[in-house]
């Protein structure tokens, strides 16, 4: 959001125009802010301009073990408390740790419960000062080891297993169905503790890697789409976790997006009233639904249908609604 | 933590006013009286946020609070900085302000080229709609892209999408150390800032007054003295007085034009553009994407120039009827930006003639 300047649009009426502009704003509504994130839904982007930053002159990488995930994000919370922004703060657990370590071979403490890569970027003092902080605190947090990358060539093989986490994880199944949905950060053992439990009810494992910094949590749960009924399993396990998700303050999604995977999870997250906002929105730009129709916002009747199928503690969602 | 939800009370004077077919200006501490369109409604009556105010969380470690509109902006900015954190969007603070007016209006300071604007720490909002709906949008999470991003389009709305209540943001920790340095320049110099903007510096506020070039940088002792030297320019002692005056309009430059009978303009252009043809005096802030200009010039003139550069201009003071105050906007945009109040306030209850008059038909 921060870095897109203006972009080009060809509208339904096949009108070009331009949302932003040269400044850091612009006349009317916001429509850059409404556009962005908008899955195509309300104009065909055809050019955008973006922001450009200098590249750091300095980027140093500390990674810390610790014997639970609990100690983990508790750390996470007190490098913030501590007034430090890691430019990245990544966090698995273990299934994730030993699968991107088998994979990557990059030398991460396999016996970890669960393992923090913070990265520290900038002018080359602060980021000294910086990584002495992290450190510090990361040792109050009781890490069971604490390491910073000796070299650029070190940091970018600490990295390379957390961006193989994915592949890794797709070695020990056949298939891997990735979730992506945001959390606030104090709910995260909350939220594994409950994973855990979910996992063991469906019989599928869940590794996990977690923008810690940010709240993203992205469980990968393993299957096998060959097995009669797992995928259908492993859908449903998806959708509870990201219902999870929304129950402890959270999202459906965090940066994937909603398209037409998610559409069921957006009648949990938002009530009927404002779906109607979203679609009367939707109709200001594209009264016929002509662009990805069916896509990024559930019509009240798809919405009343999931309902119907998940009724929580007797309760009907949209029960204004008549079923068919 | 102390709060006082009055939102039950304002969706029914909103429902109220819709059955009545009338219009309500909203209004928080009233210290943007001045700014924006005269309501096009005679029998508009004030609808005032004040009752709802209040921190409704604050918790420093998930650097998120979540706050009612009519919140003092002091009180609230007074409950960051005891935790050391703060507003990063830096919003211009008169004594009555609401947070609620800020975002309305979108207003960001010194800061904003550097961290971001008053819509980029925007997680989520609850606002009531033109059809009396209590609705929320967003969240309470850095990252969503659960629905359309409407809680970022409210901002600089100017309460004409909807009745913001509550708004969540993230907030950040506040820089460690701060320094002004004063440089000397050519008047009107607005590309003299672009050779430092291309470093990596950790800049937080950068402008031109008359002769002198300032910059602030923010950050750890160490940062901040390193790119001190690489910068150069002489210190200026009074840093924070002076950003704070040129943000909040105190500074000397504001208020002469009270006193000389001039208008004052914002205009908002790429950082880069030459100094733009219009006579009066200049103050370039943002690195010159945003300059205020005190003028004789007719409003005419001003849009055409700020439209010729790519950007936009608009009233900075108090108009008189039949003065426009915003760009105006014409033809596609302007269809697709009415249509788009409609589909929020299709009976026009919400400030009517404050924001783009244009949009009201």
């Amino acid at each position: 959001m921060h870095n897109v300047v203006s972009a080009k649009v060809v509208t339904i009426d096949g009108e070009l125009l331009t949302f932003g502009g040269a400044g850091l704003d612009s006349a009317g509504y916001d429509l850059l802010a409404l556009l962005t994130g908008s899955e195509g839904m309300l104009a065909v982007v055809v050019e955008v301009v973006v922001k450009l930053l200098p590249v750091p002159p300095q980027a140093r990488l500390v990674m810390a073990a610790f014997d639970s995930v609990e100690a983990a994000g508790d750390a996470v919370g007190r490098v913030i408390a501590a007034g430090i922004i890691p430019a990245g703060l990544e966090l698995m657990d273990k299934p994730a740790i030993v699968a991107a370590e088998a994979f990557a071979n990059c030398g991460y403490p396999t016996d970890a419960a669960a393992l923090l890569l913070c990265e520290l970027d900038g002018v080359e003092k602060e980021v000294a000062s910086q990584v002495e902080g992290v450190s510090a605190v990361f040792s109050q947090c009781s890490a069971t080891n604490i390491h910073v990358a000796a070299s650029e060539e070190e940091r970018l093989l600490l990295w390379k297993g957390r961006k193989s986490a994915f592949p890794a994880v797709g070695r020990l199944a056949p298939d891997y169905y990735c979730i992506d949905g945001t959390i606030p950060r104090k709910q995260l053992s909350h939220v594994l503790q409950r994973m855990e439990q979910m996992s063991a009810e469906y019989d599928l494992p869940i590794a996990n890697v977690f923008h810690a910094g940010d709240g993203n949590l992205h469980p990968l749960i393993m299957f096998d789409a060959g097995k009669p009924g797992e995928m259908d399993r492993t859908i449903e396990l998806g959708s509870r976790i990201l219902q999870l998700c929304v129950e402890v303050g959270g999202t459906v999604t965090g940066e994937h997006g909603v398209g037409l995977e998610k559409i069921n999870e957006m009648c949990v997250q938002f009530d009927s009233d404002t779906l109607t906002q979203f679609h009367s929105v939707k109709s200001a730009f594209d009264p016929q639904g002509l662009l990805n129709p069916g896509k990024a916002v559930p019509t009240l009747q798809r919405c009343a249908e999931f309902g119907a199928m998940h009724v929580h503690k007797g309760e009907l969602p949209f029960p204004e609604l008549e079923r068919f | 933590m102390n709060s006082n939800d009055d939102s039950a009370s304002l969706l029914t004077q909103i429902a109220d006013t819709i059955d009545a077919k009338s219009s309500v200006r909203i209004v928080g501490g009233n210290s943007k009286a001045m700014l924006g369109g005269l309501s096009t409604d005679d029998n508009s009556r004030e609808l005032s946020t004040l009752s709802h105010s209040g921190i409704i969380q604050y918790e420093p470690t998930e650097l998120v609070v979540s706050v009612r509109a009519g919140t003092a902006l002091a009180d609230l900015k007074k409950t960051l900085s005891e935790s050391d954190q703060m507003l990063p969007f830096d919003p211009p603070t008169a004594p009555a302000s609401t947070i609620g007016g800020v975002l309305a209006c979108g207003l960001s300071g010194p800061r904003r080229p550097f961290n971001g604007s008053a819509r980029d720490y925007v997680l989520g909002m609850r606002i009531i709609n033109g059809r009396a709906q209590d609705l929320s949008f967003g969240g309470e999470v850095m990252k969503n892209v659960a629905g359309y991003d409407v809680s970022r389009l409210q901002v600089s709305a100017w309460g004409t999408l909807g009745l913001l209540l509550d708004v969540s943001m993230k907030v950040l920790p506040r820089p460690e150390v701060e320094l002004t340095l004063v440089q000397q320049a050519e008047e009107n110099d607005t590309q003299g800032f672009a050779p430092f903007l291309r470093q990596p510096l950790p800049l937080s506020g950068a402008m031109l007054i008359d002769r002198q070039r300032y910059f602030r940088l923010s950050g750890s002792e160490a940062a901040v003295r390193a790119a001190a030297s690489s910068l150069g320019g002489e210190t200026f002692a009074d840093g924070d007085s002076l950003w704070r005056s040129v943000r909040d309009q105190t500074h000397e430059f504001f208020t002469r034009n009270r006193e000389q009978g001039k208008t004052l303009w914002r205009l908002s252009v790429a950082d880069y553009t030459p100094a733009l043809p219009l006579s009066g005096q200049w103050l370039h802030e943002w690195a010159g994407a945003q300059r205020w200009l005190l003028t004789d010039e007719v409003g005419e003139k001003i849009y055409q120039t700020a439209a010729d550069a790519g950007g936009h201009a608009m009233r900075y003071q108090q108009c008189k009827a039949g003065e426009s105050v915003f760009q105006p906007l014409h033809g596609a945009m302007l269809g697709l930006q009415s249509k788009l109040r409609d589909s929020f306030d299709p009976s026009r209850v919400f400030n009517r003639g404050r924001f783009h008059p244009e949009l009201e038909h």
